[in-house]
């Protein structure tokens, strides 16, 4: 398989790997309201893959399914829209995060680290 | 207007129109945000192109399902297609024939048949288009009415169990079924005989005056000549029918057998239907003067005819000789 072919592999399975886990890196940076462009700069600051095209439509989304909620500051010289987690997001926030300890326990026994 | 209403408009330009306002704001207040204090016209285009194609990102904007069948149904769909496909298939040439046999203005049976032909063809490519369109607006629906996850095990709408469950099909093999070789022993039997010793049953048949009128298709002292080599394909072919039976697998011997079989079927074929004196002309006149056409016309359609035949008698043979070889390689 020639080189750039197997790159792309990667990066398809890669991509696929992370999907599910972006909305958790999300939420968990909402605990507290963040607008769109500083949740950006976070979840960049902290090595999280993600692109500014695909995080504001994901926010709105997520806004839709009653997983945030938002408000408009209009105290600043121009406005912003502040994204925080909903009850039920605090709720998925929670759960999500028992399941993914969970994975990465299963997953760590299965592919190992150190002890193997 | 500016760099960034440009790109918000070809964002929000295909967007519901509730969301465009908000989407709207949103966009630009991000937008803002992600350029410097105070930005240039450069620093825009850097912004927009990290934002990437409007197109894709009006994409992620919109709500509700961005296509027409889903995965969970597209099995299903194609399944419904093709089995109603074959039903209308079936159907078709009789519908044409209802058509064309209670169509009055319709004289003679050469006329009947090429309009059955042309009804065919027609009823046939408007068919096609029908079922299309009304089984994907049946699984739109379904798809959009939240159906498409209540139907479960092949239609049924509940879970499947293990009694559902078939029989697999047994693996095509290079078993030859016994059936193959009766049948084909059948036919070469039957279409020998007949034009061996009655080769005045392949006839043009009309009725005149209540009165059966026959005109046969042969010239019957020229298929004479004919008739050994007939008989010699003949033998050959039921040779191989009964290695078939033998050796009840396809092997080398057979295929080779099958091939000569298969020569000899050709080139008797080629030499017949290129004999212009083999047909008689009286069948051809009956012909002609019945479906009501020109003597060139006439001439054109025998010719293509003759052809079409000798073509589709060609391209049988190859089949018949390439699957005996590979049917040897088949477990």
């Amino acid at each position: 398989m020639a080189l750039s072919e197997f790159e792309e592999l990667i990066s398809i399975f890669e991509v696929e790997l992370k999907r599910g886990v972006l909305t958790l890196a999300i939420l968990s940076q909402l605990e507290s309201p963040q607008y769109g462009y500083s949740l950006l700069q976070t979840l960049i600051d902290k090595q999280v893959d993600i692109e500014a095209g695909t995080l504001y439509p994901l926010l709105r989304r997520l806004e839709k399914q009653n997983i945030l909620e938002s408000e408009w500051d209009t105290s600043e010289s121009r406005p912003r829209k502040y994204y925080s987690l909903s009850e039920t997001g605090k709720k998925l926030y929670h759960s999500l995060k028992a399941s993914w300890q969970l994975q990465v326990d299963n997953m760590m026994n299965l592919i190992g680290g150190a002890e193997q | 207007m500016t760099l960034i209403d440009k790109y918000i408009y070809t964002v929000t330009k295909h967007l519901p129109e509730t969301s465009v306002t908000e989407v709207e704001k949103e966009l630009r207040s991000n937008i803002l945000d992600m350029l410097p204090e105070d930005y240039t016209d450069n620093d825009i285009e850097k912004v927009l192109y990290q934002l990437g194609n409007p197109v894709d990102l009006a994409g992620k904007y919109r709500e509700g399902k961005r296509y027409l069948i889903g995965p969970s149904l597209y099995g299903n769909y194609c399944f419904v297609l093709k089995l109603v496909y074959i039903i209308v298939a079936s159907c078709v040439p009789i519908a044409a024939f209802v058509i064309a046999a209670t169509d009055s203005s319709l004289k003679s049976p050469g006329e009947v048949l090429l309009h059955v032909l042309i009804q065919t063809i027609v009823i046939a490519i408007e068919a096609a288009f029908q079922v299309f369109a009304w089984v994907t607006v049946i699984f739109v629906i379904l798809e959009r009415s939240g159906a498409a996850h209540k139907i479960k095990w092949p239609y049924t709408g509940k879970d499947w169990t293990v009694s559902d469950l078939l029989e697999p099909q047994q693996p095509r093999t290079n078993q030859i079924s016994k059936a193959d070789s009766v049948i084909l022993i059948f036919f070469t039997v039957v279409f020998t005989g007949i034009i061996c010793f009655f080769p005045e049953l392949f006839a043009w048949y009309s009725k005149s005056n209540g009165l059966w009128v026959i005109e046969p298709l042969f010239n019957v002292d020229i298929l004479a000549n004919y008739i050994p080599f007939i008989l010699l394909t003949s033998a050959i072919g039921i040779s191989s029918a009964v290695l078939m039976l033998v050796f009840g697998k396809w092997n080398v011997t057979l295929a080779a057998v099958k091939t000569v079989h298969n020569f000899c079927i050709a080139a008797l074929a080629g030499s017949m239907l290129f004999n212009s004196r083999i047909f008689s002309n009286a069948f051809k006149i009956t012909f002609m003067k019945t479906v009501d056409l020109s003597q060139d016309v006439f001439a054109k359609i025998w010719r293509w005819s003759i052809w079409g035949i000798m073509i589709f008698i060609l391209t049988f043979c190859i089949w018949d000789t390439v699957s005996s070889f590979r049917n040897i390689h088949k477990n």
